[in-house]
């Protein structure tokens, strides 16, 4: 069976070969497809990613005014806690004195190395004011809460999360909805153009295919060749994706670091499951499509007979 | 070896192929099936490669009743039939060992015993010298030994040739069969051999069948059987 096996792969990349435009053609469709479903997955991948960077929903930040540690009026931390507490829907637990150092410290760690300059600055380069990390108790009176802080007069700003996260939960949603659209789309699309690519093989080689009929061929001999041509239409089109996703990936990163704090997830952790889902998907449609065309022509037009 | 009883076959379009065709051909006979076109031959042929099924009645080949035979044993129910046709069916881009050695292929035989069996087949038709020549090289009953190569390659009891000389011309039409003759005296394969020539069905003399309108009308009777 060995024989047979190097002999119907080398019969399939002869197939995809004579048949190289109809190939391209399908390969270039397939590429589209699973760029846009590689981008869109990995855009849903950052995004989700971003919004575990931030706090738990139910936490802001409020920052607070120079008062506390400013040198004329000076409040103690344990003096603007109190002012905090007495907004109603605070928790008492969950409120934790965030010093400007820490919080620039923090800070710096999420930016790249090459920020790290900044720190040799010292404190002069520490604009950031104190804060304070504020938990809730109800989480439904968030909105108010935030307000009522807001009007402290010792609060400088509070952070609101919750608005950051709706919109990157937004965002998500639409590239999850659209994306799904797209590409089921051009899965149709794909499929539906490599199995006439096939089709036209089949035609082709129709005297081939009722000869070996009529010398008693299995379907399976004779749908061999056409599965080979489908999965490597399938394969190539998984790795031109991968290689065009993972430039795309490289660029986009540099480009979305410098202007977003967070950054983009470094792409060394996505590779490896990137490429399987790449090539796993080229070639499960290229497997689907030579095989619903093979079936469709066994059936109907595969005789011994061609005419 | 081969039994036809009570055949009926009609085409889906209303054509009555076979009308109650009993025929039953003994282990190494030779015969010349004759009948003008539309006479059924093509059908008769057509069911025992069982491309066709019948409407009704039963046909058995070597023990093999057609009428049940699965669809998945269809493949190797063909591996014991050499099929000859009018149009040679060569693949054009194969060389003429490549042709041969494909129907080899097709069973799972290995390399090493493809490279053994062609050359010796392609010896017993004469065409040891072809072996790398392509099918447009040849001249039509080149072509057809190559087809009867094919045929052979795979030890089948029974050859079915369907006007293996309609395409070549007399003088090669008379090797052709001569050929098939010498097959069946040697090796006792059975041959089924469709043809319009009666020059050539007189001249080898050999059980007769003529069918018209589906039906058989004239059986000069089976052969004495040459290999009891």
């Amino acid at each position: 069976m060995f024989n047979n096996f190097k002999y119907l792969v080398r019969e399939g990349l002869r197939n995809a070969w004579a048949n190289r435009l109809m190939t391209f053609a399908s390969i270039g469709v397939l590429v589209c497809c699973l760029v846009l479903m590689g981008s869109a997955v990995l855009v849903s991948v950052n995004i989700t990613h971003v919004m575990e960077l931030f706090e738990d929903k139910n936490v802001v930040m409020v920052f607070l005014n120079d008062t506390v540690s400013g040198s004329d009026t000076a409040m103690t931390v344990a003096d603007v806690q109190k002012q905090i507490l007495t907004v109603e829907n605070v928790d008492p637990d969950k409120v934790e004195f965030v010093p400007k150092e820490k919080g620039f410290s923090s800070l710096m760690n999420r930016f790249d190395e090459k920020l790290k300059i900044m720190e040799t600055l010292g404190d002069t380069a520490n604009i950031l004011p104190d804060a304070f990390k504020v938990g809730f108790k109800d989480p439904t009176r968030y909105e108010t809460t935030v307000q009522q802080l807001k009007n402290l007069p010792v609060v400088l700003t509070v952070r609101d999360n919750r608005e950051y996260a709706e919109k990157l939960m937004g965002i998500n949603q639409t590239v999850t909805v659209v994306g799904t659209w797209i590409v089921g789309l051009l899965l149709v699309v794909s499929l539906f153009i490599i199995t006439n690519t096939i089709k036209l093989t089949m035609y082709v080689r129709k005297l081939e295919i009722s000869i070996m009929k009529s010398v008693g061929a299995t379907d399976w001999f004779i749908r061999m060749p056409f599965l080979v041509e489908g999965i490597v239409i399938g394969l190539i089109a998984g790795l031109i994706s991968f290689g065009l996703v993972s430039y795309i990936y490289s660029a986009a990163a540099s480009s979305i670091t410098d202007v977003m704090a967070t950054g983009v997830l470094p792409y060394g952790s996505l590779f490896f499951n990137l490429l399987m889902a790449f090539l796993g998907s080229g070639i499960l449609s290229g497997t689907i499509g030579s095989l619903v065309s093979i079936r469709k022509y066994l059936r109907n037009d595969g005789g011994l007979y061609d005419d | 070896m081969i039994e036809f009883r009570n055949v009926y076959k009609t085409y889906d379009n209303g054509t009555k192929a076979l009308r109650d065709l009993n025929l039953r051909v003994n282990e190494g006979e030779f015969v010349f099936i004759v009948g003008s076109s539309g006479a059924g031959k093509s059908t008769l042929l057509k069911i025992l490669m069982r491309e066709e099924t019948p409407n009704s009645g039963e046909v058995i080949v070597n023990n093999t009743r057609l009428s049940t035979l699965r669809h998945r044993d269809i493949p190797y129910y063909r591996r014991t039939l050499g099929m000859v046709f009018q149009d040679f069916r060569l693949i054009p881009k194969m060389s003429v060992f490549d042709n041969v050695a494909f129907a080899m292929r097709v069973t799972g035989a290995s390399t090493k015993a493809i490279r053994k069996k062609v050359p010796y087949v392609l010896s017993h038709v004469g065409l040891s010298d072809k072996a790398k020549c392509y099918p447009n090289e040849l001249s039509g009953g080149e072509q057809q030994r190559v087809g009867l190569a094919r045929a052979l390659i795979n030890n089948p009891a029974l050859i079915i040739a369907d006007e293996p000389t309609g395409n070549v011309d007399p003088r090669m039409s008379f090797e052709i069969v001569d050929m098939l003759n010498q097959i069946n005296r040697n090796n006792g394969t059975t041959i089924l051999m469709v043809t319009h020539e009666h020059a050539l069905v007189r001249k080898f003399r050999r059980r007769i069948v003529e069918i018209q309108n589906g039906e058989l009308v004239a059986d000069s009777g089976p052969e004495v059987d040459y290999y009891v």
